[in-house]
């Protein structure tokens, strides 16, 4: 009876954590020098580029084309040009004077609808349109939300330079 | 007290050895790691909080590229680190921009183009890098579009078409 009880006291031991608690101390520098609180995306917005002049020659070829005016006094105005240079255009009022997001994301759908082969959007903000309020613009025509369908993904700026 | 008295006393008062309980720090530790293996990041582009230049919030989920970084604060203007052009209220000072074009930026211009022109160099030596022309701007929320049309105009005409920008992810 006296050995049994011997016994069962050795089964119980300390587990030494001083080597896993240096290991710990060690690696946690190393990932709070790495450490990201702020998540960086990027959006692509590609600019025209310059082409020869043998290009400019060569007729365009035909194809639909939409432009989305941004204006703090006028609002949004989707100009879409069909295939066979018929202008289609909506406007988007403001809403208690900011510019209505949500109309421009319904518009947005309803165009798609229409011109489901449109895949790009050209956009032309007003001067004192502020860089916010065209990344908006741009999450508003690029899809419905995050995970659904794309609306437009393909966004360019229409006025550059000159 | 006697001697065999004494020398049981001094065993009592004096332990040879103590042991720290280390279980609950380890705990401790175990949940910071867990924080910073979720926040760790590999990304290319830091940002330094800096109240010059606030990022947009957006939904894109595009993580970024390590390309040539165009930083447009609300006070200057930086291509990788070096600053090129200052800005006050929202605007360029007149002695940098170029007197027949008022949208192009000549000192932006003069420092991407010695930057294509050294990635065009690299590029005729070593098959494996390539000059895209691919562009990643960092530019303030409150920045108006009529001098970040400015920014891209001249960046466009220093060969750097794809432009490409760095926002703040809204997760």
């Amino acid at each position: 009876m006296r050995i049994h009880r011997t016994r069962s006291n050795d089964s119980t031991f300390e587990l030494n954590l001083a080597p896993f608690l240096d290991i710990i101390i060690s690696v946690i520098p190393l990932l709070l020098l790495s450490v990201a609180f702020i998540h960086v995306k990027m959006i692509a917005a590609p600019t025209p580029q310059v082409v020869s002049e043998d290009n400019l020659k060569k007729p365009p070829v035909p194809e639909a084309s939409i432009v989305l005016r941004i204006s703090k006094v006028n609002g949004f105005e989707f100009a879409v040009t069909d295939v066979k240079g018929k202008l289609m255009t909506t406007n988007i009022a403001l809403s208690n004077g900011i510019l209505n997001f949500d109309a421009l994301l319904t518009t947005a759908i309803k165009i798609k609808e229409t011109y489901p082969n449109i895949s790009s959007v050209q956009l032309s903000p007003n001067a004192d349109v502020s860089f916010d309020e065209i990344i908006k613009v741009m999450d508003r025509v690029r899809h419905k939300d995050k995970v659904s369908e794309l609306l437009f993904p393909d966004v360019t700026f229409a006025t550059i330079g000159g | 007290m006697g001697r065999r008295g004494l020398k049981k006393y001094i065993e009592k008062r004096a332990p040879s050895a103590f042991k720290i309980q280390i279980t609950s720090m380890v705990d401790m530790f175990i949940i910071i790691l867990v924080f910073l293996l979720k926040s760790f990041s590999t990304s290319p582009v830091n940002i330094v909080p800096n109240e010059h230049l606030r990022l947009p919030q957006s939904t894109a989920s595009v993580d970024p590229v390590d390309v040539l970084k165009i930083i447009v604060s609300k006070s200057s203007v930086f291509v990788e680190d070096s600053k090129v052009a200052d800005i006050a209220n929202n605007e360029f000072d007149k002695s940098q921009l170029d007197v027949a074009d008022k949208e192009f930026i000549r000192p932006l211009y003069e420092e991407l183009d010695k930057k294509a022109q050294k990635a065009k160099d690299i590029s005729k030596v070593n098959d494996t890098v390539e000059f895209e022309g691919k562009v990643l701007m960092q530019v303030d929320r409150e920045m108006p579009y009529s001098l970040l049309r400015k920014v891209m105009y001249t960046s466009m005409l220093a060969g750097y078409y794809d432009v490409k920008f760095a926002v703040v992810s809204k997760d």
